[in-house]
């Protein structure tokens, strides 16, 4: 009798502590997928303003992603601006906001095919005064063709010499560049 | 097979066993037993035993065991044994086979003499390994894959130091069972890098089986299975226990564990209560630290154990729960950085300090266990069992995610797995000379995988029925086991909020069998044959997973026409034994149809995060054989020379379509050959295995050298491996009893590993292409019993 009654005591404490321990609030898994990069190009006199745009509605793998060729003017000057958004979700949501709230945790890479005669340079810093290059100035050259790959880093170690290689990878994304 | 096919075999075993049994009276067996001097505990030499009532009798050996021939199996006998130092006594026992009788005599007292009888565990036919008494005690703070990485056909698929996963004979994750307190693990066992949840400080013993464990284990494990039995709870009033507490130098880590056992004075009920914690941080490679290594561990678990009537009952709660930080340098965004990361001398992104704080990216994973089991005997010979498990399974996996704020402290991926299995089964003492069983397995699965997993979610129905025998006739020196066994899996597979849509239902059905022969040749020599068939559905990752793996940075598909794959697994195993001298040799061979593996693509996959590599999931025929052995050799003033070795050959049969012959191609992440070898000392030169609680002394100091793994696949990423490498371990251990507490003792313990705090890398760790190994670690531990 008197163990029955420990017997019965013992499971339902170690009841209480597993239900007690498993209950969690379910909320749902956050899987942010990057699947669309804009770059929009403006010209300083207004007369060119384009948004070329890198697609992949459906994710990794899957179909391909469709991916707009830029074509640019040769010995012109663009101020460009890219922009991020997950349309996985309805509706899309805008990431690039996000992003330039947190300057000084991302960091952007480009990097131009050397037959491309494109320079970029930086027109912005992140709230610490390191590289953030959200924005740039892209200087064209002679006509030329060639691509631009576009990566996204956070958390990044910018106060390191090599810091185009630390942080880790959001969005890495390749445009094709024609100059004619 | 249908139902009906099955009720007819069933009947015709009762049938079988029932003719058998009308037919008792065999004058074939013998009567084994041990006399014990009931006040010291040890055996009792030159004892005479004999039977009152006829001319048969016996002396006790030096081991106090004694044997007599050809009496009548089911008979009562009563037994007189007397020795000049104590009293004699007589006492009557009813004779079954394969059972040996203890007898406890008392030092002149008039008390009654005590019997125990306790079967004779049957000599394994297929070939097994097994971890208990201080060679556990020293690994049990590790994760279960790691503790078992000594033994000869074990090595171990790591991710880093604390994720570790077990693989036999170079198979692993769904290819082999963990059975845990007589429960089949049911976790999110497909991933690489998912390690089993199950803590090695509930087990007394582990033993790992090699080969076709199919028919025993269930449907899946063709390549083997590891097995944790926990140590029998009391069977006297009172309390008892143990304690451990140890400390790792390398990554100042922490592990207290503890059981109470509780037997209260009245009634049949007994309890346990088990704990375990660890703590560990950051590890540190001979150059550097390893950045969020860091550990957290927190078991529970209780087990309790009772007689209502004629039923016996065994109850276990019990509660996983670990947090593991995944080194930051391995966490590869895409193909770009994975090359950039490979092969410099100090990994990138690698915050080089200690820390115990665990960053993303992470793994949480909690599992917990609940089943009953309830037995009864039916008669003298038959016996009832049934259990019923329930399996819940968490795996939450947060990776480094640009977001912050309210969004971050979510996974990224969270698979959850519900778990039902009910199992009965019929038992049977020798019927001339077979003994053995039959049961069945209802199984329901249950998988939610959040919202953009790898893997879809699905359900899974299983039924399985199961029929083994064992034939042996003491002191006949040939053993005979036979299994058969059908199982049945239907899954179906959904979709939920995902980018690609699923919603499918798969049905997998087959045989599984097997034939072991046990030969003994004297006294010394034991050959074993075992030769078994099983069959593995394919796992619902396999058919469709879909996704970036991020460790790897490859690009994962699966096929939904997968089939089943099938294994011929055989092995010859002999074993000798002499006094200190002993010796294994295993030669195995493990033929596959169907083998599942990711076949590296011609083609990269674009991503919004980068070009990845695109592996997907294929099969061919593929053969794995190989050598384990080991060896021990007494040498002088209680030293013994000790040798291990592991060899493994694995390749795929490539159909090749030009030339209409097939080409042979090795598998990737293929254990490379692996040698042990070392020195041991004890205090005591004639116990093969002191019992933990016995007083003495040792030491062990072992070296371990893995050749370069050359026999690797000739495409893919996994192309190139480490190169050979030499480490060293030392562990030295001592127990003493403590005189002013009678029965209780402390084990206490140093162990050293990677002694030469020597740089390199493992083949089948992910982590090779980032950092090295840890270094030196050097752990001090005790435990005591009471």
């Amino acid at each position: 009798m008197n163990t029955h009654l420990l017997k019965i005591g013992f499971l339902t404490l170690l009841l209480v502590a597993l239900v007690a321990t498993s209950c969690r609030k379910d909320d749902d898994t956050e899987n942010e997928v990057l699947t669309t990069v804009v770059v929009h190009l403006k010209s300083a006199d207004g007369t060119f303003d384009k948004r070329f745009t890198w697609d992949d509605p459906d994710g990794d793998g899957g179909l391909p992603p469709t991916v707009e060729d830029i074509v640019l003017a040769p010995n012109r000057e663009y101020e460009a601006k890219v922009s991020f958004y997950d349309r996985s979700k309805s509706p899309e949501v805008d990431v690039t906001k996000e992003i330039e709230a947190e300057s000084d945790s991302h960091l952007l890479v480009y990097s131009i095919s050397s037959a491309l005669n494109l320079t970029i340079t930086p027109l912005d810093m992140d709230s610490k005064g390191y590289p953030f290059r959200l924005r740039t100035r892209w200087t064209t050259g002679a006509v030329s063709t060639g691509s631009v790959r576009v990566v996204l880093r956070h958390n990044p170690r910018k106060q390191l010499p090599n810091l185009d290689e630390t942080g880790s990878v959001d969005a890495d994304v390749e445009f094709p560049v024609r100059i004619q | 097979m249908s139902l009906q096919a099955a009720r007819l075999v069933c009947a015709a075993w009762l049938a079988f066993g029932s003719v058998l049994g009308i037919k008792a009276q065999h004058c074939d067996i013998p009567l084994r037993g041990m006399v014990w001097n009931a006040d010291t505990g040890e055996p009792l030499a030159y004892a005479s035993v004999h039977i009152v009532g006829t001319n048969l009798g016996a002396t006790t050996d030096e081991e106090g065991t004694f044997i007599l021939y050809n009496l009548c199996e089911d008979s009562s006998y009563t037994i007189a044994v007397s020795h000049i130092e104590c009293e004699h006594k007589t006492q009557v026992i009813r004779l079954v086979e394969n059972k040996v009788f203890h007898f406890y005599l008392h030092h002149h007292v008039l008390s009654e003499v005590l019997v125990l009888e306790r079967a004779v565990a049957p000599q394994a036919a297929q070939a097994a390994e097994s971890l208990s008494g201080e060679a556990l005690t020293q690994r049990q703070a590790l994760p279960l894959g790691e503790a078992l990485r000594q033994l000869p056909g074990v090595s171990v698929l790591n991710t880093g130091t604390t994720i570790a996963k077990p693989v036999i004979h170079g198979l692993h994750s769904n290819r082999i069972a963990i059975v845990a307190n007589g429960v089949t693990l049911e976790g999110q066992q497909w991933g690489a890098e998912h390690a089993p949840e199950v803590d090695p400080f509930t087990a007394q013993r582990i033993s790992v089986v090699k080969g076709a464990a199919g028919v025993r284990y269930g449907v899946g494990a063709i390549a083997g299975a590891v097995v944790l039995e926990p140590a029998p709870l009391r069977q006297r009033p009172g309390v008892g226990g143990w304690l451990y507490s140890g400390l790792n130098s390398n990554g100042w880590g922490g592990t207290v564990a503890g059981a109470a056992d509780w037997k209260p004075q009245q009634g049949s009920l007994a309890l346990r209560l088990q704990a375990t914690a660890k703590r560990s941080g950051n590890l540190r490679a001979p150059d550097y630290w390893l950045s969020n290594t860091g550990l957290e561990e927190v078991n529970l678990s209780a087990l309790a154990e009772g007689r209502t009537g004629l039923w016996r009952h065994e109850a276990i709660l019990s509660r996983f729960a670990q947090r593991i930080g995944i080194l930051q340098a391995a966490h590869i965004g895409n193909l770009t950085d994975l090359q950039r990361a490979i092969g410099r001398a100090t990994p990138l992104n690698n915050d080089d300090r200690f820390t115990y704080f665990i960053a993303r990216p992470f793994q949480r994973v909690q599992h917990y266990t609940a089943r009953h089991r309830v037995k009864r005997a039916l008669s003298d010979r038959w016996k009832l069992s049934a259990q019923y498990a329930m399996q819940f399974n968490l795996r939450e996996e947060y990776d480094v995610v640009r977001r912050t704020g309210s969004a971050a402290d979510r996974p990224q991926q969270r698979f959850r797995i519900w778990t039902h299995a009910l199992d009965a089964a019929i038992e049977h003492e020798p019927i001339r000379h077979w003994e053995g069983g039959m049961g069945g397995q209802l199984l329901y699965q249950y998988n939610l995988v959040g919202r953009g997993g790898l893997i879809p979610d699905y359900q899974s129905w299983g039924g399985s029925w199961w029929w083994l025998e064992r034939w042996r006739h003491f002191p006949k020196p040939w053993e005979v086991e036979v299994g058969l066994r059908y199982d049945y899996r239907r899954t179906a597979a959904s979709t939920t909020g995902s980018l690609y849509e699923v919603d499918t239902t798969v049905y997998f059905g087959g045989l599984s069998a097997n034939l072991g022969l046990v030969r003994r040749l004297g006294q010394r020599v034991r050959l074993t044959l075992n030769t078994g068939y099983a069959w593995r559905p394919p796992h619902v990752n396999e058919l469709f997973a879909r996704g970036v793996h991020h460790g790897a940075a490859t690009y994962e598909e699966g096929r939904p026409d997968l089939q089943p794959e099938k294994a011929w697994n055989s092995n010859l195993s002999a074993h000798y034994e002499h006094q200190r001298l002993w010796g294994a040799l295993t030669l195995f061979r493990n033929q596959v149809q169907n083998f599942i593996y990711l076949d590296p693509q011609r083609t990269l996959v674009l991503t919004s995060r980068g070009a990845f590599p695109a592996y997907f999931y294929t099969q061919a025929n593929a053969m794995l054989y190989g050598a384990d052995a080991s060896l021990s050799v007494p040498l002088p003033v209680g030293l013994a020379f000790e040798g291990r070795a592991s060899l493994l050959r694995a390749f795929r049969i490539v159909p090749d379509s030009a030339e209409g012959t097939p080409q042979r191609d090795w598998l990737p992440l293929m254990p490379a050959d692996r040698f042990q070898y070392g020195l041991y000392w004890s205090n005591m030169r004639n116990t093969k295995q002191p019992s933990d609680q016995t007083p003495h002394t040792y030491a062990r100091l072992t070296g371990t050298t893995a050749l370069q793994q050359t026999r690797i696949p000739k495409e893919g990423l996994l192309a190139e491996a480490p190169s050979a490498f030499t480490v060293w371990s030392l562990e030295v251990g001592h127990t003493f009893t403590l005189r002013k507490r009678p029965g209780q003792s402390l084990e206490t313990g140093l162990t050293a590993r990677n002694l030469t705090n020597a740089r390199y890398r493992e083949y089948l760790n992910f982590f090779r292409f980032f950092v090295d190994e840890p270094g030196l670690n050097v752990s001090l531990w005790g435990k005591w019993h009471f």
